[in-house]
């Protein structure tokens, strides 16, 4: 009979063990008087656990947070768009004669900022699938 | 998470509601009384909302989630620790029990008891596992440790528990 390494029953019972390894270990135990015994023993325990945990169960009231901005931009965004805004106004007589680059540099940030957002996106897709 | 990924008020909802019931015993289970269990749950609320940014997203929100919570509680416990003077549980605040079954009253107790006596690394495991519910890859992110020694340590704690419970019930004590 092959030994077995006695944790497995107790992860045989969370069904935390793959198939082949679950099909090893019941064959063990159907095997073995004492590791039949154990079995029982923590499989009685397991439940008994569970049904207290059971009981003490209980849903809390609580409060959920709430932003303080309607508007659900990250703070350092904002902060960006402010001094990018100041900047722009103290230049507009400057920035009338080179309207090429301002153009050229907004698309840069738009994409940019594009790219980030469809990261963040992804990012928050996963862990909302989870 | 970057500083673009800010979830929405609903989304975070969303994630924390379905895990809200098992929070709820989970932090029973730590401080023993279900008005700071809901304090606790509280404050690990707010403190999950204000650090979601540190929430690594490779890892089980669960986990994180239950980190925090223990966090909270063992807070809670040292402000309150003059106020808990008492090891045993008090039973009055179990949620929704049929209390008037003397017997499964007493085997609550025991258990109670018992679970009080365990090595604080087995009673953690316990705790991730049947209260709040956690798989053992939960409890691995959650503990920082192996798979492996999740499932040994898992294994030691029913085993201790098992000897604690066998000795109380030989020796006829009655809490």
């Amino acid at each position: 009979m092959e030994k077995i390494d006695r944790a497995k029953i107790s992860a045989l019972i969370d069904g935390e063990l793959s198939k082949e390894e679950a099909e090893l270990v019941h064959k063990a135990i159907m095997e073995d008087e004492s590791l039949r015994k154990e079995y029982e023993e923590i499989s009685k325990l397991n439940g008994e656990l569970k049904s207290y945990a059971q009981k003490v169960m209980f849903q809390p009231k609580v409060t959920f947070p709430k932003s303080s901005t309607s508007l659900n931009i990250p703070v350092p965004i904002m902060i960006f768009a402010i001094l990018i805004l100041r900047l722009f106004l103290k230049l507009i007589p400057s920035v009338i004669g080179s309207c090429l680059e301002i153009i050229v540099l907004g698309l840069v940030v738009t994409l940019l900022l594009q790219y980030l957002i469809r990261v963040s996106d992804q990012e928050r897709q996963i862990l909302l699938n989870r | 998470m970057n500083i673009f990924t800010r979830l929405s008020d609903d989304e975070f909802k969303k994630l924390i509601k379905p895990l809200l019931e098992y929070a709820g015993g989970y932090a029973f289970s730590i401080v023993r009384n279900r008005e700071d269990a809901e304090d606790a749950v509280q404050d690990a609320l707010l403190k999950a909302y204000r650090e979601l940014k540190s929430y690594d997203c490779s890892r089980s929100f669960k986990s994180w989630w239950f980190t925090i919570i223990r966090n909270c509680c063992l807070d809670l416990l040292r402000k309150r620790r003059v106020r808990s003077t008492s090891d045993d549980i008090d039973m009055d605040d179990l949620p929704s029990l049929e209390v008037n079954k003397q017997k499964e009253l007493e085997q609550d107790e025991e258990i109670s008891w018992a679970l009080n006596q365990l090595a604080p690394e087995h009673r953690q495991i316990i705790e991730l596992r049947y209260f709040g519910d956690c798989s053992y890859l939960e409890i691995a992110e959650a503990l920082n440790i192996p798979e492996g020694t999740v499932m040994s340590r898992l294994y030691s704690a029913r085993k201790a528990l098992t000897d604690i419970y066998r000795k109380e019930k030989e020796n006829g004590k009655n809490r």
